[in-house]
């Protein structure tokens, strides 16, 4: 279905539209929070938050090709509210560290499952010990696929700040990944691209 | 026993000391272009040099390596799956809201507006800054109120002032209120005898009649209160105070419950 007469039916009120319009963006939408917030439940929380406030500004989002960046620019907003808020309130629970190494699962964590393979958990990992830059440019142009200048204009940054952080940020999450034992001699295949040819 | 360096790691070695003696080692060169060598976007004599580097240096060939596989892992990571369980509670809550209908025309006259009037408010009260808003056109309404000459409650403060700083003069502040709102519902009643207005009048002139020794004992508490306090006499005062208490408990049981047994009927537990 045309995005653009999506887009025009869901203004209209047009329940069967919205719902779709939910489906196609929910894993989109979930998968960007879950980078900011690292977190299930909240990741879940701030997603609802947002479909709740993409309903109410849909009339704002004239253009079906902005549509994209324009949903990344509220997400990426509330998600760094969301940030300020967690980091101004005290956690959620104290645990006494001896009844951490008890409650510890073996296997993956729920969050973890949301990622289908081990390597995708372990990028997942691995981006949150980027610096902030360096994760959203990944997060934006490389994950989420947006053109250089929707990355800027969603990160209000210059065009040319993201140009020269996108290779950084990639050998810096290679590197992440590295350290966390996921080079060649761990989870990686030892295959260098281009080798062959 | 120490294992001689075989002649491969000799010339290894030999090459990195001339690099540290002239240009530096060349791996940050290779890890500019590696992103495009993970692209295949890399050609010519850059693909052959950054090549030939990647053989002998450990380092970058395993960034190369990562480099290699993230070009497939990361677009997979663009989509999680929420759950239908998410799907619902989005869909439930977004339909609570009627705000995309009344802006389609299908909540017209009152209905919209009073549609759009709650979406308004609801708007403002997720605002962080309202409270304060709030606060602050409170405190305008109430400064006009209070200070502007002709202003329903010119002077107030003043007196306020006044009679704080003065002593209590002792004048029976319930019966006050009693009066006031009692003249209010007469008139109102006055009008409508055998309305609403006329009963509530009829019962307060009846509770009014069932409290009026209790609502005397606590005049005399809060004169006797106000005295001590000025005074200084503050344990005098702790106990009028604990006494106020009392007569608000006993006001509370007169007012609402009349047909119970008034309360100086109630004999008071003495200490033996």
């Amino acid at each position: 279905m045309d995005q653009t007469e999506l887009l025009n039916r869901c203004r209209q009120g047009d329940e069967l539209a919205w719902e779709m319009l939910v489906r196609q963006q929910q894993g989109r939408v979930c998968a960007m929070i879950y980078s900011y917030l690292g977190d299930r439940e909240e990741t879940l929380d701030v997603a609802q938050e947002i479909f709740v406030r993409l309903y109410r500004k849909l009339d704002q989002c004239a253009d079906a090709a902005r549509f994209g960046p324009w949903l990344a620019t509220i997400v990426r907003h509330a998600c760094l509210d969301h940030l300020r808020l967690r980091k101004a309130r005290p956690p959620r629970q104290d645990i006494p560290a001896a009844e951490m190494t008890s409650l510890a699962a073996s296997g993956p964590t729920p969050e973890e499952q949301w990622y289908r393979t081990s390597r995708q958990r372990l990028v997942h990992r691995a981006l949150q010990d980027l610096s902030e830059i360096n994760r959203e440019v990944i997060l934006l142009k490389d994950i989420q696929g947006l053109p250089l200048e929707q990355v800027a204009s969603v990160l209000e940054v210059p065009l040319g700040t993201v140009k020269s952080r996108v290779s950084r940020a990639r050998i810096e999450l290679a590197r992440a990944i590295i350290a966390l034992g996921g080079g060649p001699g761990g989870d990686g295949e030892a295959t260098v691209p281009g080798a062959a040819s | 026993m120490t294992r001689l360096p075989d002649s491969d790691d000799r010339r290894e070695d030999l090459v990195r000391s001339i690099l540290d003696r002239t240009s530096g080692p060349a791996c940050s060169r290779c890890l500019e272009m590696l992103p495009r060598l993970a692209r295949d976007d890399l050609a010519g004599l850059d693909r052959t040099l950054v090549q030939a580097h990647l053989e002998h240096c450990d380092q970058c060939r395993a960034v190369a390596v990562v480099l290699g596989w993230l070009q497939g892992e990361l677009p997979a990571m663009a989509t999680i799956d929420p759950g239908e369980e998410f799907t619902t509670a989005v869909l439930t809550r977004t339909a609570r809201l009627p705000s995309r209908a009344a802006a389609a025309g299908r909540l017209t006259g009152g209905a919209g507006l009073m549609d759009r009037l709650g979406n308004w408010w609801e708007r403002q009260l997720r605002r962080p800054l309202f409270v304060w808003q709030v606060a602050y056109v409170l405190t305008v309404i109430l400064v006009m109120l209070t200070t502007l000459p002709g202003a329903p409650l010119h002077g107030v403060p003043e007196q306020v002032r006044t009679s704080v700083q003065t002593a209590y003069v002792g004048v029976p502040l319930t019966e006050q209120v009693m009066q006031a709102a009692d003249r209010r519902v007469k008139n109102l009643a006055g009008l409508m005898i055998d309305s609403t207005w006329g009963r509530l009048h009829r019962e307060l002139v009846l509770r009014r009649a069932n409290t009026i020794r209790v609502r005397g004992g606590l005049d005399d508490h809060m004169s006797r209160l106000w005295s001590d306090f000025h005074q200084g006499r503050s344990g005098q005062a702790v106990l009028q105070f604990v006494a106020i208490g009392r007569d608000l408990k006993r006001l509370w049981r007169a007012w609402w419950h009349p047909d119970l047994p008034f309360p100086e009927q109630v004999p008071e537990r003495r200490p033996s």
